[in-house]
Formats: C-alpha cells, structure tokens, sequence
C-alpha cells in the first residue's frame, strides 16, 4: 500500500450546542487504505462520516481530502472559503452508503442509480444504464432494476444503495453501520459483498461497524474512538485481539456480550 | 313564487358564459397559486434568516388581511398610483398570491415530511441544491398533498363570486345583472348555486382519483 494521504483531519472540532463531539481530532487515511472505526454510540463516529461527506460542517480545524482543503480551499496562496463549485467538486471524490439506505423511494431501482451520473456527471442516458446494469449484476440483484425500492427486502435496498454511490466512481467510500437495520444474516452475506468490493477495488474505505467479524476481514486499520478522540488504533489484531487500553477492552466485552 | 323554466332556458347561456370565467379564474388562480407557494416553501427551506422571516412576514400579512379587501385595494387603489389592470386579470392574480399563503403552508408540511436522509443521499450523491428540490424532495412531498391543494382548489372557486365586487363577469354576476333586469331572482341565483355544486362535486371526485393514481404507482 502506498502511504499518501488520502485523508487528513486536522484538529478538529464539532459541537451541537453543548455537546461537544469532536474535540481536537486528529486522524490520516492513506490512500486505498481500508479503516474500520468503532466505539460506543454517540462517540461521534457517524459524525466523522458525515464530515467528510460536507453533511456537516466542522467548528474548527482543517479537513484534507487528496491534497485539497476542504472548507477552506488555497486560492492564489491565500485560503478561502469554499464556495458550492468546489464543495462539488470534493463531493464527487466521495461516496457514501447509509445506515437506512435513503433509496429514492419515488424512483425505480435502474433510475436510482443513474439519476445522479445523468444529471450530475452528464452521462447519457443508454450509457448510465448500461453501466447501472453491470453494477446492478456484481451486487446480485440484475433482475430488479424495474423494481420500485418499496418492493424490496432491506438486503436488496441496500445493495442497491451501494451500487448506486459506486455509480459516480468516487475515490473514497464511506459505510456509515450499514448492516445495523438488516437480519443477521441477510446481514452477514452483504458484508461478504462489500469485503469483495473492497478486495476488488482501489478506493479509500472508511467503515462505521460493530460487526466485528467484518471488522478483522476488513481492515488494514481498526480505530477506536470515545467521546469525541482515539483512544486506541492501530490493526485488526492489535485493537481488537490484543487492546492496550482498559477503555477498548470494556467496549470490546460490552459488544461481545450484546452480540 | 314559482319556478319558471321558461326563464331558466332562456338565461342559461348567459350564466354558462360566466361558468367559463368563474373556471378561467380557478384554474389560472390555482396555477398562480401553486406556483408562488412552492417558492415561498423554498425560500422558507433557505439557511437565511432573512429570507425566512420576509416570506413569513409576506405570509402573514396576506392571511390577515380579507381577500375582499385586497382585491379592493388592488382594483380600485392601484389605478390611483397609474397601474391599471383588467378586472379579471387582477382577480386572477389576486386570487392566486391570496391561496399562494395556504398553498405555501400545505407545501412547508409536505417537505418537512421527507426524511432527512433523503436530503443526505441527494448531496452524496452530489446534486446542486436547485436539483434535488425538484428531482428528489418535490417528487416524494407531492402525492401526499394532493387532498389538502384539492380543498385550497374547491375553495378558491368558492370564492370567485368576490370577483364580481370588481365587475368580473363571473356566473355571480351575470345572476344578479338578470335578477335586476327581470325582478326573478329565484332561478339565476339557484341556477349558480347548482352549477357550484356540480362543478365542486366533479373537482372532489377528480382530486380522488388523481391521489389514488399517485399512491398506487409505489
Ligand atoms: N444533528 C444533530 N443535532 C444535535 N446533536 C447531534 C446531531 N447529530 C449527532 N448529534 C449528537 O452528537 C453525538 C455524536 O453523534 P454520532 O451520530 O456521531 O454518534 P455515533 O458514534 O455515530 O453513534 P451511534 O453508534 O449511535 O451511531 C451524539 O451525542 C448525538 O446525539
Ligand atoms: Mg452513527
């Protein structure tokens, strides 16, 4: 694995109101490199996510995607605010699949998919359905793209909901616990598809997830995160077989327990 | 008092000539108004605070004052500061930025609805703000709203007899011009409020079927 940045948060802060979330993070993913976050709910996981993904903003500090600042983008040597044509255009390095799919329900399963290529990427219509097709076919589900969301099981929503952020090609994926709302086992088997995605592919992964099972296959990397900072990082055997933290080991027994 | 049929063959086609106008001004009203209350609900979604508060303001004050007066004031003050517009055109406009306040407040409850994932996904997905308004937020907030635009419809044509205040020549009016003319009140008036009836019965039906065929798409 090469080790350039992909992604840099720079002491970053994020409160809502009093509640401090964030408090002074500091994290680097290199680029193609697999991290798998964990720590108790409401440490602030799915906020790392949604920061990266501009669905919030932070208070203060810097986020560095692929060499280019975020929020404060460099223009004639001087940093500036980022205005929507370049908040645009990190977006489109990033993609992203959620918890509770947010499939567009008024959209059948093809036009999901290529809603975003057609009317985003400016790809024609027969080309973004081909492609659809074939992303449609490597998430199992080639013979529902007629089918409207409401018609399908949460497994199949959220394959679909994964095809559809692969559609635009982003450089970063991000997996916000996206098994936590499916059956264990209908569970189990789309971890086994996102794995071989992730075998497959080059992109930069970041994944929120309490399936640790997932977690050891998964990950160059494993975080543990509490209250708002790491506590405790480092590879899938290390953190989770070995932690070094007392903090880490009563998470890990408290979802040992849980599961 | 009795019922003269002769009378009522006679004053038909008069009366259904207002029929015409009294439509003309629900249709285009409701269209105006359909139109400027999707953009105050989208100003209202706005992160500004001083847009949010003008079109609130705009709102309010357009609830409360009474239609009759602000059909007045436009019909018969605005020609006093040099603009002049026909009867019906300011009935119609009158009508549609009138119903745009409640048609703003029925739009505001539907897109509040939509979940806020979907608002996530769409900027995921990187669509520009303009886009996912009319792509992915407006698509999913209208089947719902259907009933409630239906009643702003059917009263809104309730309320076009105050057009005749402004000399419009809507079904009201022509009504009352017989009634004055032959002294026979009974069969024009009686014969508008049928026509009413008729036409509110057929947009309730319509405004049915149009949500059943919406809901029954998913
Ligand atoms: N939009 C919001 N407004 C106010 N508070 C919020 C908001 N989003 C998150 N929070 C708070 O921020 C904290 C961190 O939330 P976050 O969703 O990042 O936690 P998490 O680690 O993903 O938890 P979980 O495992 O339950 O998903 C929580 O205390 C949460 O209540
Ligand atoms: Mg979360």
């Amino acid at each position: 694995m090469n080790n350039d940045p992909s992604i840099e948060f720079i002491n970053i802060r994020k409160s809502y109101g009093t509640n401090t979330v964030l408090d002074g993070l500091n994290m680097t993913v290199s680029a193609r490199e697999h991290v798998v976050i964990i720590g108790p709910s409401g440490s602030g996981k799915s906020t790392i996510l949604k920061l990266l993904m501009t669905l919030e903003k932070p208070d203060s500090g810097e986020i560095i995607i692929d060499g280019e600042n975020l929020w404060h983008p460099a223009r004639g040597g001087q940093n500036s605010e980022a205005d929507p044509a370049h908040l645009r255009h990190m977006r489109s390095k990033v993609g992203m699949v959620f918890q509770h799919f947010n499939l567009f329900p008024h959209l059948r399963v093809l036009q999901n998919i290529t809603e975003a290529p057609v009317r985003v990427l400016a790809v024609p219509r027969a080309e973004a359905n081909q492609h659809a097709r074939e992303l449609l076919d490597r998430v199992g589900l080639a013979d529902k793209y007629n089918a409207w969301p409401a018609e399908l099981s949460g497994g199949q929503k959220q394959r679909v909901a994964i095809a559809r952020a692969l559609a635009l090609q982003p450089r970063i994926m991000l997996f916000d616990e996206i098994t936590s709302a499916l059956d264990p086992e209908i569970a189990s088997q789309v971890l086994q598809l996102v794995l071989d995605l992730a075998r497959q592919t080059d992109m930069t992964m970041l994944f929120v997830t309490h399936q640790m099972h997932f977690a050891r296959q998964v990950a160059d990397r494993v975080v543990f995160f509490d209250q708002g900072k790491i506590v405790e990082q480092g590879t899938a055997n290390q953190v989770l077989e070995n932690p070094a933290q007392a903090r880490t080991r009563e998470f890990l027994s408290n979802i040992l327990m849980a599961s | 008092m009795t019922w003269n049929w002769t009378l009522v063959w006679h004053i038909l086609p008069m009366i259904l000539r207002g029929t015409v106008i009294t439509v003309e001004a629900t249709v285009l009203g409701m269209l105006l108004a359909l139109l400027l209350g999707l953009i105050w609900a989208g100003l209202l979604f706005l992160p500004n605070r001083f847009i949010f508060w003008l079109v609130r303001l705009i709102i309010e004050f357009i609830r409360d004052t009474p239609l009759l007066i602000q059909l007045f004031f436009c019909y018969y003050v605005l020609p006093e500061i040099g603009v002049t517009i026909p009867a019906l055109v300011t009935g119609i406009t009158v009508l549609g930025i009138n119903y745009s306040a409640y048609t703003a407040e029925v739009y505001r409850a539907g897109l509040q609805n939509i979940p806020v994932g979907q608002w996530n996904a769409a900027k995921a997905l990187n669509f520009t703000p303009w886009q996912t308004f009319i792509r992915i937020i407006v698509p999913q907030a209208l089947p719902p709203i259907v009933p409630a635009m239906g009643n702003n419809l059917i009263a809104m044509f309730k309320d076009t007899p105050l057009l005749s205040t402004i000399t419009v020549m809507e079904m009201l009016n022509r009504a009352m011009i017989i009634g004055d003319k032959s002294f026979h009140y009974l069969e024009p008036l009686t014969l508008v409020g049928v026509l009413f009836l008729l036409m509110s019965l057929l947009a309730s039906g319509l405004i049915g079927i149009t949500q059943r065929k919406l809901l029954v798409r998913r």
